[in-house]
């Protein structure tokens, strides 16, 4: 069932962006001096490869929970609430280079809860719920976001910049050893998320089947949200939201390898951090000016979808 | 009786108030007098200097020097003033600015009320809109000293400078997250000309620029400025790469200016080209 | 042993009783039908059994242990429930879905091993459905796709089978293969529960029926002393006449013009 063949075209685009991202730049490339791309570009593409990863594999889990192709990863209100975050913490206070990660990482973990709270009626979290609450609360913040804007003094790019996404965070020591942390953090994670690939599967099914066949889909779906929620709070809060990565690289990978999620989910992985790490090769080789990426995303990603929506109704 | 009484002398003293009042609101029409309000922190400023400040009738939130400024009606903040509060205000001149007052512009149009865009790209811009709001003012005379005075200064910092073979280069960062800093269109870039240094995108016909980096690595400013609050000089260096630059391993970071000598085009830009021009000279010292 | 024994059962959704007081025998290898009236409480009692709700009152028993205390991989190991509706939202092959059946039976990440693709095929050689295991779920007609499920049901090996309307949306050639079906597995031991409308359909093939209505038991026994004109008019407030199948001399309803 897994044609090795087809893995193989994957990994090799993934280490092209990789060895391409790694070696184009403004300063060049030197074997002699190492220094900047080590110190430079190197946290950026491993950046791009968890942000790109996490984006695509959550993508693909609550597109699979939520039996809804239509969802992405900030669907759930996550992005809107680490913008709203961020906002409080540049209002409130000054933390250096910890206010925008710090805060927005609140935001999001703020809006996890409340949407939480929103889609549990009786006791019981259904997945329109889930998604209403979620679209609820990102207008919500998304208006209270231009509230304080408006009420702040100055104009703010750093909210733009979390609204659009970018991987030219300035990493400090302090800023580079606390991304490390949750790095680590991640990765059972991100295992836990694959380890639901067939309930996922089975979950295609009505979900009473699902149910019968002793998946516990309230736990499933408390567990999930949960984690695919810190995982999309800890990539915003680095890079801001970066749109049409989790919504297009399921799609993609379904495409081309079928619905299984056993495939599905780590091939979202590596499509999601190549596709990223492609974008952000783009958006910085057009320096000295940086486009946001999800000024390039959209770019890609709205014919695509189009292409999608019609080749579906 | 005397319940009558008072309700005689109640009714009496209101018609009197009455009477008065509407005879003083008369008399103040017939006196032509300028109502002014000013939706820029800078032409604020600039109002006060020459002296006209009794014209304001309102301001923005953001208006807050001098003093002063602060107690005047405020009609709402920079990007969003309101405009029902500007109309009841009467104002019979309105400053603007672009692009982010377009919305507000077009509306007073609407209402035929004069507006004035100042929109400085350059010292001499700033220069000749003094003028010319000085003008608009009735304070020409005023509105003149102050730029010759201005002028002289300007004049002043350039003697002071010692003939740079090349002039150091400065880059100015305006925004952590995202990297910003300021182009050939800002007339930031001639403040940072006219006191004898060089902004490193001065090369980029833009007026903000975002940027990263590896492009400040490539450029390698030998001074750089920090106008925005949320770092300092040793987060600065901390950072992953930065080390590489000239301007960090010598030293040359500097985060205690004023960001609004940079950031209001008013008489004040004066204090950050000086300040900036004593960094170049390397006798920069805090100004009281 | 006794498959399944319901003891005073209860259950509402918040006010509303669906079912009060049941109390209902089934024995192992039983073909047991259960019919009655819209609302009379039929899907909820299956769901109960199936471990999808939970009682109010009363306990379940599925082969001697109470439902609450089997863990929902084992239950899902005896009992196999075929819901009404059935959804598909991902273009899965048949063999993909049948192989569903068999994740009781897996570790979170183990893929589907030889013996799990043989009992897969088995459950699709037993529903006729073999020769289009390959193809996508989403291509196929109703009736196709309705076997496909009922082998997807059979691949977790269960020792009872729960049915909900299978044959509803079904024309009466696929009712046909769809009983000679479940009679099939009958013979060979299965205790299957069906769920119908079709009081005729479930006069031929069970060998005892629950009549609900209104979430109560008005009567459990053979078809024949179910299927009365009494007992039918009583419940569905129709008098039909009633007639005897040729073959196997079970009453048939034919209704009032």
């Amino acid at each position: 069932m897994f044609q090795s063949k087809s893995w193989f075209v994957l990994i090799i685009l993934f280490l092209l962006a990789i060895i391409l991202s790694f070696s184009f730049g403004p300063t060049g490339f030197s074997l002699l001096n190492l220094s900047i791309p080590l110190e430079v570009r190197l946290p950026r593409i491993i950046l791009g490869i968890f942000a790109g990863g996490v984006l695509g594999l959550v993508g693909a889990t609550l597109q699979g929970l939520l039996q809804n192709p239509l969802v992405d990863p900030y669907t759930l209100g996550i992005a809107s609430g680490a913008g709203f975050g961020a906002m409080i913490g540049l209002i409130i206070g000054k933390f250096g280079v910890f206010t925008i990660p710090i805060f927005s990482f609140i935001g999001s973990v703020f809006t996890i809860l409340v949407v939480y709270h929103l889609a549990r009626i009786r006791g019981k979290i259904t997945k329109i719920s889930l998604v209403l609450a979620g679209v609820i609360m990102s207008f919500l913040f998304s208006s209270l976001v231009m509230l304080f804007m408006v009420l702040a003094r100055k104009p703010l790019p750093e909210i733009i910049y979390l609204l659009m996404g970018r991987l030219s965070i300035v990493f400090t020591t302090e800023l580079w050893i606390l991304f490390v942390v949750i790095f680590v953090i991640a990765l059972p994670i991100v295992y836990y998320l694959y380890r639901q690939w067939r309930s996922l599967n089975i979950l295609s099914m009505n979900e009473e089947v699902a149910e019968s066949l002793g998946v516990d889909t309230q736990r499933l779906t408390k567990n999930i949200f949960i984690a695919s929620s810190f995982l999309i709070a800890a990539v915003v809060s680095f890079t801001g939201a970066i749109s049409f990565v989790g919504l297009c690289v399921p799609h993609i990978i379904r495409l081309i390898y079928g619905p299984d999620h056993y495939k599905v989910l780590p091939l979202s992985f590596l499509l999601g951090a190549t596709l990223l790490l492609f974008t952000d090769l783009i958006a910085r080789t057009i320096a000295p000016i940086e486009l946001p990426l999800s000024v390039i995303t959209a770019l890609f990603g709205v014919p695509f979808f189009v292409y999608l929506l019609k080749r579906k109704l | 009786m005397t319940k009558f009484k008072n309700w005689f002398v109640y009714i009496w003293l209101s018609i009197f108030f009455i009477a008065g009042f509407s005879l003083c609101a008369k008399s103040k029409k017939e006196t032509i007098r300028q109502r002014i309000v000013s939706l820029v922190p800078s032409v604020t400023e600039i109002i006060f200097a020459l002296g006209k400040d009794s014209l304001l009738v309102g301001n923005t939130i953001y208006c807050d020097y001098p003093e002063a400024a602060k107690h005047i009606y405020k009609v709402g903040d920079f990007s969003n003033p309101s405009l029902e509060k500007i109309l009841r205000r009467k104002p019979s001149l309105v400053f603007a600015t672009l692009p982010e007052q377009r919305n507000i512009i077009e509306q007073l149009k609407k209402h035929k009320i004069p507006v004035y865009v100042s929109q400085p790209k350059s010292v001499d811009s700033i220069l000749s809109e003094i003028i010319e709001i000085g003008k608009l003012i009735n304070a020409n005379d005023t509105a003149k000293a102050l730029v010759n005075f201005l002028k002289s200064k300007l004049d002043e910092i350039a003697q002071r400078n010692p003939n740079f073979i090349d002039s150091p280069r400065v880059y100015i960062e305006i925004s952590a997250t995202p990297l910003m800093t300021v182009g050939s269109l800002s007339y930031i870039n001639d403040l940072i000309r006219y006191a004898g240094a060089k902004n490193i995108f001065g090369d980029i016909n833009q007026e903000y620029i975002v940027t990263n980096s590896e492009e400040l690595i490539k450029r390698n400013p030998d001074m750089i400025l920090i106008l925005h609050p949320s770092v300092n000089k040793s987060q600065i260096r901390k950072r992953l790469g930065w080390s590489q630059m000239y301007a960090v391993k010598k030293g040359q970071i500097y985060d205690n200016l004023n960001p609004d000598y940079f950031f209001r085009p008013g008489p004040r830009f004066i204090y950050g080209v000086e300040d900036l021009a004593n960094i170049v000279h390397g006798i920069w010292t805090k100004r009281k | 042993m006794s498959a399944i024994e319901v003891n005073n059962l209860s259950f509402s959704y918040g006010d509303k009783e669906v079912l009060s007081d049941l109390t209902v025998k089934i024995n192992t290898g039983e073909f047991f039908g259960i019919i009655g009236p819209n609302g009379a409480g039929k899907t909820t009692l299956l769901k109960l059994i199936a471990g999808l709700l939970r009682p109010n009152q009363g306990e379940i028993k599925i082969l001697g242990r109470n439902l609450l205390e089997i863990s929902s991989n084992e239950r899902a190991k005896l009992i196999s429930f075929v819901p009404q509706e059935n959804y598909f939202n991902f273009d899965f092959t048949v063999l993909d879905v049948v192989l569903f059946g068999r994740h009781p039976y897996l570790k979170p990440m183990a893929r589907p091993k030889k013996n799990d693709i043989d009992k897969a095929i088995a459950a699709l050689t037993i529903t006729d459905a073999l020769e289009f295991k390959d193809r996508s779920i989403l291509e196929l007609s109703s009736g196709e796709r309705q076997r496909v499920i009922i082998a997807r049901a059979l691949a977790s090996e269960p020792k009872i089978l729960l049915l909900d309307e299978p044959t509803s949306y079904l024309d009466i050639t696929h009712q046909v293969e769809i009983l000679k079906i479940l009679k099939k597995l009958n013979q060979e031991g299965m205790t299957i529960i069906f769920l119908s409308h079709d009081i005729n359909l479930t006069s031929i093939i069970c060998n005892r029926l629950l009549l609900l209505s209104n979430g109560k038991m008005v009567a459990c026994d053979d078809p024949e002393k179910i299927i009365t004109k009494e007992t039918i008019g009583q419940v569905y407030k129709i008098y039909p006449d009633i007639i005897f199948h040729p073959e196997n001399k079970r009453p048939q309803i034919i209704l009032p013009y």
